[in-house]
């Protein structure tokens, strides 16, 4: 029989783990889902063995395994495995205005922070250092955090997204001192301005990096204790992919990669490049937006754990409503949510036996689902009182979907989830497309990934269309250099924020070229 | 003297943003800044201008340069105790009491961050009454006040004290300084007596932001809408709802600026801004302009939504506040009247009374 070629998708939630098998063609031929487990790993495989026994494929006719995981975030939630943080501040200017981890939880502050020391360096923003680096300086630094029994590093120079030479030095001498075994997260890698929001980052990436690696290196174990010996990639906050190296350093980058996921799993399953993304949950409605293959981006308040980071998430509008939300009949308004049963649906609803009403118990009455087991003729509403909940659950999602902006109207509008089979087609207007595999469109996002390159800047933009001009070259090359398919690769986007007071036209610039992974995957 | 709480930092953060005019820089790195020295310290007291003695020293501060800086070379925190000892000894004289110079904006936190740092108890009134760009939009030079004596200092300790002839140099040459400092500084102009202050200052502007405040969270608490609230206190306008559907921006002379557009059924309206909001339209026709106070309001969450902040899709309330007093006569206007900033247009102050304003209600955009 002649050998094909196919990919894995893996999506672990925290309730479920989700995997696709795709062809080259992007063609889904089957699909697994498992609990999630507490060590995460043995789900995975779980779900691996069902999906190899289920398609008799063999181990050598996978081309790439993309992973796609809420982990990181559940991690910082649950405040499990973190490892105990020493930061180093480089700030000629010393600055005791705010304080590291200043507005954090008492509780995990203590659980992953221990000390900051500030040093000479940072720049200043028109490109001059503040003050000048000093490798004694630092080597005490060093020495002084590891004392306080530091586990990881995080390094923030001011202005480091406009030169990041010191904070390298800064690894190097740390690297030599502890001969690697203490690992160094840089500010710089990550991103962005906001010292304050990036300093929050870059300790979270410090304190994941023991928990994330063991995921990402015991999932390499699990494939190959399968045979699978092709590459694994992991998918990050914008959807594109990390080789599993970086993705082993930088982890908070896959901080947000869940919604991002469903967002690109819901186009891509319906074939489009620019859509609504409505993603109905058993709890929760996330709605996002995809322009060009990629998830809109959140400019403000990105936050998780109440913290404030600084890198991209994917701009999601949430509601409380979803398949198992309670449902309160009141006087004259009909409440939905934001109280769900969860993963408790199948128990707690009436058509289970349970006695709480819950949207999946309306769409059982009014027959746009049939689970088995369920028994609709308990639920006492009438059709029409259904009907009256079901207009209900559409004004809200609408309502959602008309914050997005004016200019995504003609949009079409894809929905994906559990819970998008409970809602009545007929109700839904022409732009809503329900795909096929809805269910599982966070493995398959993943499974699609894009392989994409930042460049995020601050410039002067006297010289604006050059400088332009150039920042694109720079990011096709960078994304091509990343693995990109070159005959694909364009850019995605472009935003400028331009600053006011400063001269010189500044700005912050921020490029983004990616591309369709390459043929042979 | 009244002691100044936790909350009360909450409150100026919504009500210092809300009095910004939709400039004045984002509030978070201040706030945390003040949030953090109260919390080491007991308090911060604020003083009304009735307490003033006549021969005190008060000293207006705040920063000066651009908030992108501010917020990545973060203040090193010891720059006013560095500049007052300079201060101090320029003028042989203790300062008394410190007070913000705008109370719009994220410096209406930095007297309290300051006061809380070195025991001076922080005086309640500005000089703006809002936020203004430029140094001689200020009550003081209003009332003739000499601004012959100003003092920069930076994150690494260096001062500037400037002994400008007049207030136009003043803005010309500070803003070039704080540009060499880094793009933000620490900034101290119009040191006066109590005596002076009393005439020279807006009285009353910390504690009327924390009132704003005050309204929006405790609205907030019990799910209700803020904006009624705050118009009743504030005098305040609804000119008008509906959505932001474009936004046009960009970076000229130093300045944000740029056009909002927004869009309910077939009325649009426009909002004119340089950082600071300063001129609506209605359908083309000339609604409010500065130095009225001009505000975007979250409809959903009434969050005030800077200049900075703008985006597609936001529903908003269009709301004016009416200008403080002083900027209304010809000589205020011919500081920060509409055509300082350009537009060949005359002040109008929004003064109807509510039931003949426009107020167009916001209907759920049609699917």
């Amino acid at each position: 029989m002649r050998k094909q070629n196919y990919k894995i998708g893996i999506d672990i939630g925290g309730t479920n783990t989700d995997i696709v098998l795709v062809d080259l063609n992007g063609v889904i031929i089957a699909h697994a889902k498992t609990m999630t487990t507490s060590d995460i790993t043995t789900g995975v495989k779980t779900a691996l063995k069902l999906l190899k026994n289920e398609t008799k494929i063999n181990s050598d006719e996978i081309r790439g395994i993309f992973l796609g995981t809420t982990q990181a975030a559940n991690a910082i939630h649950q405040q499990h495995n973190l490892y105990r943080v020493g930061v180093i501040r480089l700030a000629g200017h010393l600055p005791q205005s705010i304080p590291s981890c200043f507005t954090w939880s008492k509780e995990l502050k203590k659980v992953l922070y221990i000390d900051t020391v500030t040093i000479n360096g940072g720049f200043e923003c028109h490109g001059d250092p503040i003050t000048h680096v000093n490798s004694s300086e630092i080597k005490t630094a060093i020495k002084t955090l590891i004392d306080k029994k530091a586990e990881s590093l995080a390094i923030i120079g001011v202005f480091s997204s406009l030169n990041s030479r010191q904070e390298v030095l800064v690894k190097e001498i740390a690297l030599e001192m502890t001969k690697g075994k203490v690992p160094i997260s840089l500010s710089h890698q990550i991103g962005g301005t906001g010292f304050i929001e990036r300093e929050n980052s870059t300790i979270l990436n410090a304190a994941l990096k023991g928990v994330m690696s063991d995921v990402f290196k015991n999932l390499v174990t699990i494939c190959t204790a399968l045979g699978l010996a092709c590459p694994i990639w992991i998918t990050q906050n914008d959807g594109s992919i990390l080789d599993l190296a970086r993705a082993i350093e930088y982890p908070v980058l896959t901080v947000s990669a869940g919604p991002t996921n469903s967002f690109i799993g819901g186009v891509k399953l319906a074939h489009l490049e620019d859509a609504i993304v409505v993603d109905v949950g058993g709890t929760s409605t996330d709605v996002g937006i995809v322009r060009n293959g990629h998830p809109r981006r959140c400019l403000n308040n990105s936050n998780i754990g109440g913290i404030n980071l600084n890198f991209p998430m994917p701009d999601v509008y949430s509601i409380a409503l979803g398949g198992g939300s309670h449902i309160e009949i009141l006087k004259d308004q009909i409440q939905i949510g934001p109280r769900s049963c969860g993963n408790k649906t199948f128990s707690q609803s009436i058509s289970f036996g349970g006695n709480q009403l819950t949207l999946t118990d309306v769409a059982l009455v009014l027959g746009l689902v049939d689970i088995q087991g369920a028994k609709p003729k308990n639920v006492l509403i009438s059709h029409k009182g259904c009907r009256a909940i079901m207009n209900e659950t559409l004004r809200r999602i609408y309502e959602v979907i008309a914050k997005i902006g004016p200019e995504e109207m003609q949009l079409p509008i894809v929905m994906i989830g559990g819970g998008s089979s409970l809602l009545p087609k007929e109700l839904l207007d022409q732009r809503f497309i329900i795909p096929k595999f809805a269910n599982v469109a966070n493995a398959y996002g993943a499974a699609l990934s894009k392989i994409s390159a930042t460049i995020d800047i601050i410039v002067s933009l006297e010289d604006r269309q050059k400088v332009l001009e150039n920042l694109q070259s720079q990011a096709i090359q960078l994304a091509i250099q990343k693995g990109a398919d070159f005959k694909s690769v364009k850019i995605a986007d472009i935003e400028i924020f331009p600053y006011h007071y400063i001269p010189n036209r500044m700005a912050r610039v921020i490029v983004r070229a990616s591309g369709n992974q390459p043929d042979w995957l | 003297m009244k002691k100044l709480t936790f909350d009360n930092l909450d409150e100026l953060a919504i009500g210092s943003a809300i009095l910004g005019s939709g400039g004045g820089g984002a509030t978070i790195y201040p706030y945390w800044m003040a949030l953090y020295e109260v919390e080491k310290k007991v308090s911060v007291s604020l003083m009304s201008l009735s307490e003033l003695k006549p021969e005190d020293l008060v000293i207006p501060i705040g920063f000066i340069g651009a908030p992108l800086a501010e917020i990545e070379k973060i203040p090193s925190g010891r720059e006013f105790q560095t500049m007052f000892a300079i201060l101090e000894k320029r003028l042989g004289k203790k300062i008394d009491v410190i007070m913000p110079f705008e109370i719009g904006g994220g410096n209406a936190f930095t007297p309290l961050m300051v006061g809380a740092q070195l025991g001076l108890p922080v005086l309640d009134a500005d000089t703006m009454g809002r936020a203004f760009p430029e140094t001689q939009m200020s009550s003081c030079y209003l009332h003739g006040l000499s601004c012959s004596l100003a003092f920069l200092t930076d994150s690494l300790g260096n001062t500037v004290t400037i002994e400008a002839t007049n207030c136009f140099s003043l803005e010309k040459i500070a803003r070039q300084t704080a540009v060499a400092m880094g793009s933000s500084a620490a900034f101290a102009l119009f040191p006066m007596t109590g005596a002076q202050a009393k005439i020279c200052t807006l009285p009353k502007s910390i504690s009327k932001a924390i009132a704003i405040g005050k309204i929006y969270l405790e609205s907030k608490k019990k799910g209700k809408d803020p904006l009624e609230s705050i118009l009743s206190l504030c005098k305040g306008t609804c000119i008008g709802s509906g959505k932001i559907v474009d936004i046009d921006q960009m970076i000229s002379n130093g300045f944000l600026n740029g056009t909002v557009t927004i869009q309910n059924k077939s009325d649009k309206m426009e909002l004119f801004f340089q950082n600071e909001y300063l001129v609506a339209k209605h359908n083309e026709k000339i609604i409010a302009t500065t130095p009225d106070i001009l505000m975007l309001l979250e409809q959903e969450t009434g969050t005030p939504i800077t200049s900075e902040i703008l985006r597609y899709g936001l529903k908003v309330n269009f709301v004016t506040f009416p200008a403080p007093s002083i900027w209304t006569t010809p000589k205020g206007l011919e500081l920060v009247g509409p055509r300082y900033f350009g537009y060949e247009i005359d002040y109008q102050p929004v003064n109807k009374p509510k039931s003949q304003v426009l107020g167009i209600k916001y209907e759920k955009a049609e699917l």
